[in-house]
C-alpha cells in the first residue's frame, strides 16, 4: 500500500472526527497566533524605543514565557483527550489487520496535517494581528504608534520550533499508548464498569483546612507588607483546597443527599444525584482546574486593569506638583532664586502655583521629649525630624502664628504631644501641638517609627536645630520649589535643560511627567500581558469545558436511551441533562467568584502598596471582568450544551 | 377478555434518499387475552422488532391501530406517551438496559421514582418482589458486580414493580447462558400464573416453547400460530421447530 493511502485515511479521520478536531485545530491556531504576537511585540521597535523599555521588555518576556508554556500544556491536554476518544477506532484498525506501525503512520499524518494547518494559519494570523496588538499597546502605554509593518523572523522561527516540538510530543505520546495496549483493550476502553466513588475523609479534611486557612489569611491580614508576602501562601492553600474539595467535598454532599430518601427518591433529583456522583469522580480535577484558571484570569485582568486605570490618579496623589526643583545646597548657590525666576520667564512658563521654601530633614534619636544626634551605638530608636519656619507655615496654611525664638509648633505623626521639646542643648517651648501642617505627606507620612515636625521662628533657629542634631553641619538646610503649570511637556523639558545649563551643584528635578511615563510603561505592560494571558486562560477554560461536554455526551448517551425506554419522556431527559450540565458548568465559576470575593481585601492591600487608585476602581474592574466573563461563559454554555444534547439524542 | 388488539398494522420506512421504501410490517393483526403468555417468532428482518417498538409506543405505525384495554395507543399525544408507557407497560430487554450509575435497588425503583411514587410504597412493593425473585442479597450491588442472569432477574423486577398491564420482552434470553435462560423462563411462567400478561419476541425455540401461544411472523405478516393447550414443553418445542422448518422451506403449512 502506498503512502497516499495513509495520508488519505488521515484526512478522512480528521474529517469524520470533526466534532473533536475542529476545536483542537482552532485553539492550536489561536495559541500559536497569541504566542507569535507576544513574542514579536517583545522585540518590536515600539517596545525598544519606549521610555522605561527595560520594565516593558521584562514584563513582555514574562508574558511570552507564560503564553508559550501554557499553550504547550493546552495542546498536550487536548490531544490527550482526542487520542483517548479514538482508541476504539485504532483498536478496530488493529483488528482489521493494520499493523501498529501502520496505525502509527496514520497517526503521524494526522498530526502532520493538524500541525501544518495550525502552524501556517497561526503564524499568518499572528503577523496580521501583531500590528493591531502593537497599536493597542501603544494606546495603553500612551505613546505614539510606530509606522510601518514589523515582522519578527526570530519570533516566527521560535514559534515554529516550539510548536512543532509540542506537536511531535503529542504524536509520541499517542503512539506510546497504542503500542502498549492490546487491541481488545483499545476497543473496550470506554466500557469499563466504574465503582461508585467513596468519600476520602483525609483529603476532605485537608481540603477544608487549607481552604479555610487560605480564606482566613485573605480576610484577617491587615498589613499590606504581610499581605504581599503571604499572598502566595494563601493562593497555594486555596488551590490545594479547591482541588481536594472538588474531589471529595462534592461527593460528600452528593452522598449526603443520597442518604436522605426524601431528596434522593425525588423524580427531579434521582438521576441527577447518581449521575453527578460518577461525573464528579471523573471530572473533579478538570472542574477544579477550570475554577483555578478562571480565578487566575479574573484576578490577572481585574488587578492589571485597576493598576493601569489607577495610574494617573496614583501619580497625582504621590506627585501633586508638576515640577519639583530640589536644591540640596542652597547656601552654595548664589542668586539661585533670581536665576530660576529668569529662566521661568524666558521660557514663558506661567506657574499656576509656585512654592519656594527652605526646610531640613534628619534622622535623629528620641527619648521622651529629647531629640539627639544619631550615634553608632545609640540605644534609642531612630526617628525622623523635619522642620521649617513659621513664615512658611503661615503662608501655606493661611494662619497668623507668631513665635518667639524659643517657641515652636510641634507635630508628631504618632499623635504625641509635649509641653516642651529638647533638641540637643536647646529647650523649646511648644506653643501648640498642631495636627496638620504644610507638606505633611512628604515629610511625615508613613514613618512608622515616628516622624516629627518642628516649626521654628526663623532661619537662625533652623540652623540652630541643624547644628544641634548634626555637628558636621553640612547639607543642612535644603530648598524645594513646587511648581504647577499648564505648560506643555516640551516647555517643561526645555525648562529643565535650561536650569541644568546654570550648572548649580545639588540641583535635581522630579517631573510628574517622568513618573507618569514610567508608571504607564510598567502598569501598561502589565495590563497588556494581563489581558493577553486572561484571554488565553479564557480560551483554555472554554476548551476544557467543551471537551468535557463532548466526552460526557458520549458517556451519557446510552444512559439516556435506557431512561427513555423505562419511561422517561424526552422533556424529562432534557431537564435532567440541563440540570447536570448547568451544575457542572457553573459550579467552578461560582467557586471562582467566591475565591475572588474572599481575596478582595488581600489583593486590594497589595494594590495600595503599588500605589493604585482607590477601592472603587478595583471594585469596578472586578465587577466588570466578572460580568464579562459570565456573559462569555454563558454563551459557551449555550453552545456546548446544545452539542451535548445532540450527542446524547444521536442527532 | 382481550387486553391487546392489533388491527391491520402497517409500517413503511422511507429511506433518507427519497423514493426507496422498505415495508417492515405489511398487515399484522392479532389479539392477546388478559393473562396470556404469547411468544412472537420470526427470522431477522421479519418485522418483529418493528412490531414490538410500535407496541411499546416507541414508534408509530404507518396505518392500523393498537388497542390496549380498548384505547388506541397510536393516538396518544407525545407528551403523554412516557406516562402511558410507565403506567401500563413493563419492559425486559436482551441487553438488560440497567443503568450503571444506580445500584440494583435504584434500578428497580427508577420507573416508580419517575412516577413520583412515595418511598414507603416503593419499599413495600420491592420487598414483595425481592422475596419472590430471591434478589434481596443483591439489592445494594451495582450492575457490573452481578452476572447476566441476575441482571435479567433485576430487569424483570423493574418491569413488574409498576404492576403493568402487559410485559413486553425483547429477546430476554438472548444474552443469557442456558441455565440462566431456563431460570428466566421459569420466572416468566411463574409470573404468568399469577395473571401477568406477557408478550415476548424471541428467536429461541426453547423460550417460545414456554409460552401459551406462539405467533410466527414472516415478511411483515402473521404467518401462523400455535396454541400450547395441554402440550408439554417438549411437544411444543417440536411443533415450533416443524413450523420453523416449513417456514424456511417456504411451503404452505396450515393446520
Amino acid at each position: 500500500m502506498n503512502k497516499f493511502f495513509y495520508l488519505k485515511l488521515a484526512f478522512l479521520n480528521i474529517k469524520s472526527n470533526r466534532k473533536i478536531y475542529v476545536p483542537y485545530i482552532l485553539s492550536s491556531i489561536f495559541v500559536i497566533m497569541m504566542f507569535y504576537i507576544m513574542s514579536s511585540i517583545t522585540s518590536s521597535p515600539i517596545t525598544k524605543n519606549s521610555v522605561g523599555s527595560n520594565e516593558l521588555v521584562v514584563m513582555l518576556r514574562y508574558g511570552e514565557i507564560i503564553v508559550g508554556l501554557f499553550s504547550i500544556i493546552l495542546i498536550i491536554y487536548v490531544n490527550n483527550f482526542i487520542s483517548k476518544k479514538r482508541y476504539k477506532e485504532f483498536g478496530l484498525y488493529n483488528i482489521l489487520g493494520l499493523d501498529k506501525k501502520h496505525i502509527g503512520l496514520i497517526l503521524f499524518f494526522e498530526t502532520l496535517i493538524v500541525a501544518l494547518i495550525a502552524l501556517i494559519t497561526g503564524n499568518i494570523l499572528g503577523v496580521l494581528f501583531s500590528k493591531i496588538s502593537e497599536l493597542i499597546l501603544s494606546i495603553i502605554l500612551v505613546i505614539s504608534p510606530q509606522p510601518g509593518f514589523y515582522i519578527s523572523y526570530t519570533s516566527l522561527i521560535v514559534s515554529v520550533v516550539i510548536f512543532s516540538v509540542s506537536f511531535f510530543l503529542t504524536f509520541m505520546m499517542s503512539l506510546r499508548k497504542i503500542h502498549l495496549a492490546k487491541p481488545i483493550e483499545l476497543l473496550n476502553v470506554n466500557n469499563m464498569g466504574e465503582k461508585e466513588p467513596k468519600v476520602k475523609k483525609v483529603k476532605l479534611v485537608i481540603g477544608l483546612l487549607s481552604l479555610i486557612s487560605g480564606y482566613a489569611m485573605a480576610v484577617l491580614i491587615d498589613d499590606p507588607t504581610i499581605a504581599f508576602v503571604m499572598f502566595f501562601v494563601a493562593v497555594i492553600l486555596v488551590i490545594i483546597g479547591t482541588y481536594f474539595l472538588f474531589e471529595t467535598g462534592t461527593i460528600f454532599i452528593l452522598k449526603m443527599m443520597k442518604k436522605n430518601k426524601k431528596i434522593y427518591y425525588d423524580k427531579n433529583n434521582f438521576t441527577m444525584i447518581s449521575g453527578m456522583l460518577f461525573r464528579m469522580k471523573q471530572n473533579a480535577a478538570g472542574l477544579a482546574t477550570i475554577c483555578i484558571l478562571s480565578t487566575c484570569m479574573l484576578v490577572a485582568i481585574s488587578t492589571t486593569v485597576a493598576l493601569y486605570v489607577g495610574t494617573k490618579q496614583g501619580v497625582n496623589e504621590t506627585n501633586p506638583h508638576d515640577v519639583i526643583i530640589n536644591n540640596y545646597q542652597p547656601e552654595n548657590n548664589d542668586y539661585y532664586d533670581e536665576a530660576i525666576a529668569k529662566v521661568l520667564k524666558d521660557n514663558a512658563i506661567n506657574p499656576t502655583s509656585y512654592i519656594d521654601y527652605d526646610f531640613f530633614e534628619f534622622w535623629a534619636t528620641k527619648h521622651e521629649n529629647k531629640f539627639g544626634e544619631t550615634t553608632v551605638d545609640t540605644e534609642n530608636e531612630i526617628i525622623r525630624i523635619c522642620g521649617y519656619t513659621i513664615d512658611t507655615y503661615n503662608q501655606q496654611m493661611k494662619t497668623n502664628y507668631t513665635l518667639e525664638d524659643n517657641e515652636i509648633l510641634f507635630l508628631s505623626n504618632l499623635n504625641e504631644q509635649y509641653e516642651n521639646v529638647i533638641v540637643g542643648d536647646s529647650t523649646y517651648v511648644v506653643k501648640e501641638n498642631i495636627t496638620t501642617a504644610f507638606d505633611y505627606d512628604r515629610l511625615l507620612r508613613g514613618y512608622s517609627n515616628g516622624a516629627y515636625l518642628i516649626v521654628v521662628s526663623d532661619e537662625i533657629q533652623m540652623l540652630n536645630v541643624c547644628n544641634q542634631l548634626n555637628e558636621l553641619g553640612i547639607e543642612e538646610i535644603e530648598n524645594k520649589i513646587y511648581l504647577n503649570t499648564d505648560a506643555s511637556e516640551i516647555q517643561i523639558n526645555q525648562l529643565v535643560s535650561d536650569i541644568r545649563d546654570l550648572k548649580y551643584d545639588g540641583v535635581y528635578f522630579n517631573l510628574k511627567i517622568d513618573e507618569l511615563r514610567s508608571r504607564y510603561s510598567l502598569y501598561g505592560s502589565m495590563f497588556f500581558v494581563g489581558i493577553f494571558v486572561g484571554i488565553l486562560f479564557l480560551m483554555a477554560t472554554v476548551l476544557i469545558i467543551y471537551y468535557k461536554q463532548v466526552q460526557e455526551g458520549y458517556d451519557d448517551a446510552q444512559r439516556f436511551i435506557i431512561m427513555q425506554k423505562v419511561g422517561m419522556s424526552k422533556n424529562e431527559v432534557k431537564n435532567t441533562i440541563n440540570k447536570q450540565v448547568l451544575m457542572v458548568f457553573f459550579l467552578p465559576i461560582i467557586v471562582a467568584i467566591v475565591h475572588i470575593l474572599f481575596s478582595y481585601k488581600m489583593i486590594y492591600l497589595i494594590l495600595t502598596m503599588l500605589n493604585a487608585a482607590g477601592d472603587q476602581v478595583f471594585m469596578i474592574s472586578i465587577g466588570v471582568s466578572i460580568s464579562l466573563f459570565i456573559v462569555i461563559y454563558s454563551i459557551v454554555y449555550y453552545v456546548t450544551s446544545k452539542i451535548y444534547y445532540d450527542i446524547v439524542s444521536f442527532k | 377478555m382481550e387486553i391487546l388488539n392489533v388491527n391491520n398494522l402497517k409500517k413503511v420506512y422511507s429511506t433518507r434518499f427519497q423514493g426507496n421504501t422498505v415495508t417492515a410490517l405489511s398487515n399484522v393483526s392479532f389479539s392477546v387475552e388478559d393473562g396470556e403468555y404469547v411468544a412472537i417468532m420470526g427470522e431477522s428482518g421479519s418485522g418483529k422488532s418493528t412490531l414490538l417498538n410500535i407496541l411499546a409506543s416507541l414508534d408509530k405505525p404507518t396505518s392500523g391501530e393498537v388497542l390496549l384495554d380498548g384505547n388506541n395507543i397510536t393516538k396518544i399525544k407525545e407528551k403523554d406517551i412516557s406516562k402511558f408507557r410507565r403506567d401500563n407497560l413493563g419492559f425486559v430487554f436482551q441487553d438488560f438496559n440497567l443503568l450503571d450509575t444506580f445500584n440494583l435497588k435504584d434500578n428497580i425503583f427508577l420507573p416508580l421514582v419517575l412516577a413520583n411514587t412515595k418511598y414507603e410504597i416503593m419499599e413495600s412493593r420491592l420487598n414483595k418482589i425481592a422475596k419472590q425473585f430471591e434478589i434481596h442479597a443483591l439489592l445494594n450491588k451495582y450492575p457490573y458486580e452481578v452476572s447476566g442472569g441476575e441482571k435479567q432477574r433485576v430487569a424483570v423486577c423493574r418491569a413488574l414493580i409498576t404492576n403493568p398491564r402487559i410485559i413486553l420482552a425483547d429477546e430476554p434470553t438472548g444474552a443469557l447462558d442456558s441455565r440462566s435462560s431456563d431460570n428466566l423462563l421459569n420466572i416468566f411462567n411463574d409470573i404468568n400464573k399469577t395473571g401477568q400478561t406477557i408478550l415476548m419476541v424471541t428467536h429461541s425455540t426453547k423460550a417460545a416453547a414456554s409460552a401459551s401461544r406462539v405467533l410466527f411472523i414472516k415478511d411483515g405478516e402473521v404467518y401462523h400460530q400455535i396454541y400450547k393447550g395441554a402440550m408439554s414443553n417438549s411437544e411444543m418445542y417440536e411443533k415450533i421447530n416443524d413450523t420453523l422448518v416449513s417456514m424456511a422451506k417456504g411451503s404452505d403449512y396450515h393446520e
